[in-house]
């Protein structure tokens, strides 16, 4: 189990789908809580042994899982930097980010965490943060959307855009509107590092939210 | 119980008589003996078959053991009840335990039937047979019948003699040189000789010892052995073959100048019996040692200088093979060249612009790249020509046009043979036909040969090189012809009479009496082959060469460039062929490799197939199974025995299912081939895969150094293989054929290796290589450990694998890669020399050159001596190796006195040598400054420095090593700022003002003192080591003053994280040491940062009598203190990363350094840490504000800014509890620098309050 491929295991291609499936359930969670859409929508759940809530519409978790299983072959690669939430307010304003830092891990390996145990609580310990991360940021406006973003290198860019034309999932360039914000506050809400996943969650808001 | 008992009282009285067994032993066999004659006088009858063996009858038997007891009293063997190792020979059983096999593996276990087949054919058989299990191991040594007592008849006289002559040289005014060198002895017994053994010379009396032998046969020699070429073959003498037979030798020494054609030497011997014969094909320079060593009785075979590239110049099969490679090569230029015109082309279309009426695609400038397999209908076209060798042969006969003819080396007359010394016929044939009924035999073809294996014979033992094949139905072939000359082609009149290509000549003969033996005449062969290959060519480039004779041709482009039918460019083709060489071809055109072979099939003779798409899948189910590519002997027996012989059958089969039973890869291309699918393109670049030199034939070692000096030889050979096509290896197999232990000393075949086990060994190399002695050495290395004796060898091959271009092997593998990623010394520079001079010793042969020659030799050599040279001296670094190619260390390496005491025209040699590879010559200066590290930067003092002593050396290898592992430690990054900033400023006050530099001469050679490894400091003798700590006070104590205000106004630059650039300026920590000595006394600028750290923690600890105030003067940390620090530190952070030389490595080593607040990494510990030292102090330092930024620094980009959030709340909290503004201050300043920095990153700041009132 110390290498990346033993006993049949691929080591960084099980922490992608690990990472993927926890990024879709952030972002569900993250909807919830920010209340970008009403609260009928979602239905309790509960993963890594914590209620989380989970939106039960059809267009929104497509569009989660497209953006997650495009990205997945940037994450196998390790080319991922970042995934980014982002809150937009009514004239598609950013007003509020959600950053997942990705960080490369140099040596995968699952010697340490055999059985995943400490994986799954960090990952715990991520969504408990979210759950409260309203405690620390401002409200947000009303009539928000999302819009979710990548940051990854050009070079990976062409690569998706090979592999979105079957998905018929395409991607663009972020308008530079859609990403930069004035006056960000940054909140740190959690980082996990082992040797599995090294990644770290912050929040950042604009001062001129309400505005 | 009771054994014990009769034991005690002294075994019964039996004692005096050696014991009660003994006795009893002794008993049994006076009985035995006492017997015999009683049993001889019964029986009426006797023998003597089973003298000297002894048999011990284990268990049931048929016959019953009486029986067997009773047959060896009449046959003069001898038989016990107990098994005594001593005297029994032979164990007679049945079956045997496992147990027991493993009690006796050194005893042949006979069935019964042997004794009775003996007796019934009146000697004594050869034991294989007839053993009762065979995988004995090879240590077995086994009881050798090698005398093979002659049959007493054979008390008349066995005459041998061997003539020899070169048959195709005859007439060659060369050849008239030859002198004929002739033994005859007869002994006083001899009855019969043939006529002419004593009268060599007279060819023709030949002629009239056996039956038709037309008049050009008498060209050939009555010839049982052929050899190729025979020299300086002075010596010959009886060879006797048993006190009473004679051999009488008649040799012919020729001239070696037509060494391409083999001469023939006859060996005639001839054995009462008759009904022994064997011929085989020998090698010239076999023969020429036998002439040397013939007094041994061994002849030698493989040893003389010259015998492995002769062998190979002379060998038939050699010559066909390397004609093979050299079409391939051909079509390969021919190809590359690519902008031919294809006149043949062009001529076949104007022979056919009549019937046309749309000419008009001119496709000349066609391109190899345009081969088949994306075109939808691929044309190829497989020629072939119809017995080549025979028709060659026929062009100077025209006469025999019309007769069965074959081509062999045979003259198609046999005469007897006697048996040769310590041979042992009788066991090789035993020993194939058991092999061949166990099927195990695996026959191994020879792509590209002429010769295929008649299917009925026995197995064939080939190589690449040498064919020796051994016979069943020859061995025990008639009295009247048993030549075992092969077939290497024969007439289609020939064929009809039911020979075949591979037959012996013997048998051929059998079957048809009026066969014609033509012999080979490789000149013209190759003179042919090339013309054909020039008319394909004309054609098209579209060729795979197959071999000499035989070619697949894409004809897609004729057909579709000039509008013809395939049949029509087949036509033109063969017309053409026949025109130009006037021999026939046929040719088979399907739309691919696999159907356009089996067309020919139905083509030949002199004839064209057109086997077309729709057609095919019923063509190809009539097709039988072994003519399929890849389905040899025994695959075909496999599949047989399933019931499958035709392709229709086994199309049948699901693919699984033969995937199952024959493996995925030959499976899947059994179900394409046997429906016709063949997707192999064209090509006319097969990448080799290995390249090798094999001789199983002559040899005949009598002592180890003659098996070292042949493999020499066949290293020179294989090395000769691998520049023809530039290629180099890394893997070196010794393949070795020892002869079998139970095998008779002598195979029956002359010279030939008889029956052996292979054993392979391999070993693989650092660096492909191409070069004789790393090759010869890894040999002979491998032969060692094979232990075998050196006259048990039969045949030595050498292999390379894991072939690589040697262009890029050179440039991609140069030496001085392994020079980088060799470790240095760790502990001194005189140890590195001692190593070095070590590794001189071990490459003795290498470096034997006398140190006066180096003037006349390479570059490499004067390296060697320049090497040696400085092993004597300095010691400093010189790596040579044994690498054969011209070898230059790095220049950083070179010792410069060496390269100045060198005289100056080999000094410019290698300057010379460095210049050609873009490296600057090692100046004196550069060469100081490099001689480590060749990037830093920080002995800009040693530049300036005379040339250095050898304590200094010693210093500066070792600093410059302890640099690189030393300057990690995530706690140093902003005081490294501080450092280059001092180095600059060291660097620039060192060049502005020399005078300056002059004031501190003791300082310049000294690196910083905190890139001394503590360990060497410890092991130097104190009086060296007390020096160099009062240079260093010295020398920080000026620079302590001078940095001083320099670090005030730098103020700290925490923003910018860039790891790598610090590093590669690469300060070190003696700059360090003088930072941090800024604010102390200057009795404490020993004092490093990690003692720094130390007074942190003690401060924070609190404890008032362990707190050591940094600004005391009075410190008492010594210098030892600091040593032990340093090594701890070294314990912690740097260990593992001692041997990482690579920048990049110990970079990487740090980075994956948690960011730790001294040493602390979990946040509960390093809070504890943060609320001691708020608590402990009034204000907080600078520098510990700088170490706690730097943490913050390392925090953010470890992605951690979880943590920098909670540690900054946290220090709020307890700055705003002490509530005091220092602190406050201080907070601020770490906020902001926080705040820059992750406004520098990540374009948003923290959302903490950064203003604390």
């Amino acid at each position: 189990m110390a290498s990346n491929e033993s006993h049949g295991i691929n080591v960084t291609q099980v922490c992608a789908d690990i990472l993927c499936e926890f990024l879709e359930v952030a972002f569900h969670l993250i909807l919830y809580i920010r209340e970008l859409y009403p609260p009928g929508i979602f239905e309790r759940r509960k993963k890594y042994n914590v209620p989380v809530q989970m939106s039960c519409h059809p267009e929104v978790n497509q569009y989660i899982t497209n953006v997650l299983q495009s990205v997945k072959p940037l994450i196998v690669k390790d080319e991922l930097h970042r995934v980014v939430l982002a809150v937009l307010n009514s004239s598609h304003q950013p007003v509020e980010r959600f950053v997942f830092e990705i960080a490369p891990v140099i040596a995968r390996s699952l010697s340490n965490d055999n059985y995943l145990l400490r994986l799954e609580q960090s990952l715990r310990a991520f969504l408990l943060k979210l759950n409260v991360c309203d405690a620390v940021l401002e409200e947000i406006p009303s009539d928000c959307s999302f819009i979710i973003l990548v940051y990854t290198k050009e070079s990976s860019v062409l690569e998706i855009e090979q592999t979105q034309f079957i998905q018929n999932f395409p991607w663009i360039e972020a308008d530079k509107s859609n990403y930069t914000m004035n006056d960000v506050k940054m909140v740190p809400l959690k980082a996990v590092s082992s040797d599995l996943i090294k990644m770290q969650l912050y929040a950042e808001e604009s001062k001129q939210k309400i505005s | 119980m009771s054994r014990r008992g009769r034991r005690k009282f002294g075994d019964g009285g039996w004692s005096e008589e050696g014991g009660y067994m003994a006795a009893k032993k002794r008993k049994l066999d006076e009985q035995f003996g006492e017997d015999v004659p009683r049993q001889i006088q019964r029986q009426g009858s006797s023998s003597k078959i089973f003298e000297g063996v002894t048999i011990y009858v284990n268990g049931y038997t048929v016959p019953s053991s009486d029986e067997l007891k009773r047959l060896m009293m009449l046959h003069g063997g001898r038989h016990t009840f107990y098994y005594r190792k001593t005297t029994v020979t032979h164990i007679i059983a049945t079956t045997l335990p496992h147990s027991k096999i493993l009690d006796i593996k050194d005893k042949k276990v006979m069935k019964a039937d042997w004794i009775l087949d003996s007796i019934k054919a009146g000697k004594l058989l050869s034991c294989p047979p007839y053993m009762l299990y065979t995988k004995q191991s090879k240590s077995q040594p086994g009881i050798r019948f090698t005398k093979v007592d002659p049959p007493s008849a054979n008390q008349a006289t066995s005459s041998a003699s061997i003539a020899s002559e070169d048959s195709e040289n005859r007439d060659d005014p060369a050849n008239q040189k030859s002198e004929f060198l002739q033994m005859e002895i007869e002994s006083s017994e001899l009855t019969t000789q043939d006529p002419e053994s004593g009268k060599l010379a007279n060819h023709e009396s030949d002629s009239s010892d056996l039956t038709n032998q037309e008049p050009e046969s008498s060209d050939f020699t009555n010839m049982e052995i052929e050899n190729y070429e025979l020299r300086n073959l002075e010596i010959s003498s009886p060879v006797k073959v048993s006190s009473q037979s004679v051999t009488s030798v008649c040799v012919n020494q020729d001239n070696s100048v037509m060494s391409f054609d083999e001469n023939e030497v006859m060996t005639d011997t001839n054995m009462n019996d008759g009904d022994c014969r064997k011929k085989s094909k020998e090698s010239p320079q076999s023969a020429q040692l036998m002439g040397k060593n013939i007094d041994q009785r061994l002849p030698a075979k493989a040893g003389d200088p010259n015998f492995v590239s002769e062998f190979y110049t002379n060998s038939r099969l050699h010559h066909i093979a390397t004609w093979g490679a050299e079409f391939k090569d051909l079509v390969k230029k021919l190809q590359t060249e690519g902008d031919a015109v294809f006149s043949g082309r062009e001529k076949l279309k104007k022979l056919y612009a009549s019937s046309r009426s749309d000419d008009k695609v001119h496709d000349f400038g066609f391109h190899s790249d345009k081969k088949g397999g994306n075109k939808p209908e691929r044309v190829i076209m497989h020629i072939d020509m119809d017995c080549f060798f025979v028709s060659v042969g026929l062009l100077s006969r025209p006469e025999l046009k019309g007769t069965p003819v074959a081509v062999t080396h045979s003259k198609g007359k046999g005469t007897q043979l006697t048996n040769r010394p310590g041979a042992d016929p009788e066991f090789e044939k035993a020993y194939y036909e058991n092999r061949h009924k166990q099927k195990v035999v695996k026959g191994k073809s020879m792509s590209g040969d002429k010769i295929q294996m008649n299917t009925a014979a026995a197995p064939c033992l080939t190589d690449s090189s040498v064919v020796h094949s051994t016979s069943i139905s020859e061995l025990d072939s008639t009295k009247t012809f048993t030549s075992m000359a092969e077939i290497a082609s024969c007439s289609y009149e020939a064929r009809k009479a039911g020979i075949k290509n591979g037959m012996f000549m013997g048998q051929a003969k059998k079957l048809c009496p009026d066969l014609q033996a033509i012999p080979y005449d490789f000149e013209k062969y190759k003179e042919v082959s090339q013309i054909l290959y020039k008319t394909v060519a004309s054609y098209t480039h579209d060729i795979e060469a197959v071999s000499c004779d035989e070619m697949f041709v894409d004809i897609s482009d004729i057909i579709n460039g000039i509008k013809v039918t395939p049949l029509q460019v087949a036509t033109a083709i063969r017309e053409e062929l026949y025109r130009e060489t006037g021999c026939n071809a046929s040719a088979g055109i399907a739309p691919n490799i696999l159907l356009a072979r089996m067309a020919t099939r139905i083509a030949k003779p002199n004839g064209q197939f057109y086997l077309q798409a729709d057609t095919a899948a019923e063509f190809i189910k009539t097709q039988l199974l072994k003519g399929l590519p890849g389905v040899g002997s025994s695959l075909n027996h496999r599949l047989e025995t399933m019931g499958l012989t035709t392709c229709g059958e086994l199309q049948d089969k699901p693919l699984r299912m033969l995937q199952q039973e024959f493996g995925p890869k030959t499976g899947q291309s059994l179900y394409n081939y046997c429906r016709g699918i063949d997707e192999r393109p064209i090509t006319a670049d097969k990448e080799r895969k290995s390249v090798s030199a094999e001789i199983n034939y002559g040899i005949r070692f009598t002592q180890d150094s003659e098996a070292q000096d042949f493999l020499t030889e066949l290293s020179t050979e294989v090395q000769k293989r691998l520049k023809n096509i530039k290629m180099r290896g890394k893997t070196i197999t010794l393949k070795l054929k020892a002869r079998k232990s139970s095998a008779p000393l002598e195979s029956a075949k002359f010279m030939g290796h008889g029956v052996c086990d292979n054993i392979a060994k391999s070993s693989t190399l650092m660096t492909p290589t191409d070069d004789v002695k790393i090759i010869t050495k890894e040999c002979v290395m491998l032969l060692r450990q094979m232990k075998i004796h050196a006259a048990d060898m039969r045949g030595m091959g050498i292999q390379i694998n894991k072939l690589s271009s040697a262009a890029s092997a050179s440039s991609g593998m140069s030496v001085l890669d392994y020079m980088k990623n060799q470790p240095k010394p760790s502990t001194s520079k005189i140890n590195g020399a001692s190593d070095r001079s070590k590794v001189n010793d071990k490459n003795d042969e290498v470096f034997v050159t006398p140190v006066k020659q180096c003037g006349k030799k390479g570059i490499r050599d004067m390296f060697q001596n320049g090497a040696t040279a400085k092993a004597e001296t300095v010691g400093s670094v010189a790596m040579p190796t044994s690498d054969g190619d011209l070898f230059l260390p790095s220049p950083s390496q070179v010792d410069p006195s060496v390269l100045a005491a060198l005289p100056s025209d080999i000094r410019q040699q290698i300057e010379k040598g460095y210049a050609a590879r873009n490296q600057s010559i090692p100046t004196k200066k550069r060469h100081q400054n490099n001689l480590e590290v060749a990037s830093s930067k920080w002995d800009i003092s040693v530049l300036q420095a005379l040339p250095a002593d050898v304590v200094k050396d010693l210093l500066l290898s070792e600093l410059g090593e302890k640099q690189q592992t030393y300057s990690g430690g995530n706690m140093l990054q902003t005081t490294k700022q501080i450092q280059n900033e001092n180095m600059q400023m060291l660097k620039d006050v060192l060049e502005a003002g020399p005078s300056r530099v002059e004031k501190q001469p003791t300082h310049d050679v000294v690196p910083s003192f905190s890139q001394i490894d503590p360990s060497f400091l410890e092991a130097l003798p104190p009086e060296l080591r007390n020096e160099l700590k009062n240079t260093y006070k010295g020398k920080n104590s000026k620079m302590a003053t001078k940095l001083q205000d320099k670090i005030k106004c730098s103020p700290v630059k925490l923003s910018s994280p860039k790891k790598g650039k610090s590093k590669k300026t690469s300060p070190g920590r003696g700059a360090k040491g003088s930072s941090r000595s800024i604010k102390s006394s200057p009795q404490k600028q020993k004092i490093d940062w990690r003692n720094k750290q130390r007074n942190i923690q003690n401060m924070l600890i609190g404890s008032s009598s362990n707190m050591v105030d940094p600004d005391h003067p009075g410190n008492p940390d010594s210098p030892a203190l600091v040593l032990d620090d340093v090594q701890r530190k070294s314990d912690e952070n740097c260990l593992g990363e001692e041997e990482e030389k690579d920048k990049e490595e110990v970079m990487q080593g740090v980075e994956k350094v948690k960011p730790n607040l001294c040493g602390r990494v979990d946040l509960s510990d390093v809070k504890t840490l943060v609320k001691e030292w708020i608590e402990s102090c009034p204000a907080p330092e600078l520098e510990d504000v700088g170490q706690f930024v730097q943490y913050i620094n390392d925090l953010v980009d470890d992605k951690n800014l979880e943590t920098v959030d909670l540690l900054l709340k946290y220090l709020k909290r307890h700055v705003m509890k002490t509530g005091r503004s220092e602190w406050k201050d201080g907070y601020n300043l770490i906020v902001i620098q926080t705040q820059d920095l992750i406004k520098s990153i990540y374009g948003s700041q923290l959302k903490i309050e950064s203003d604390l009132t």
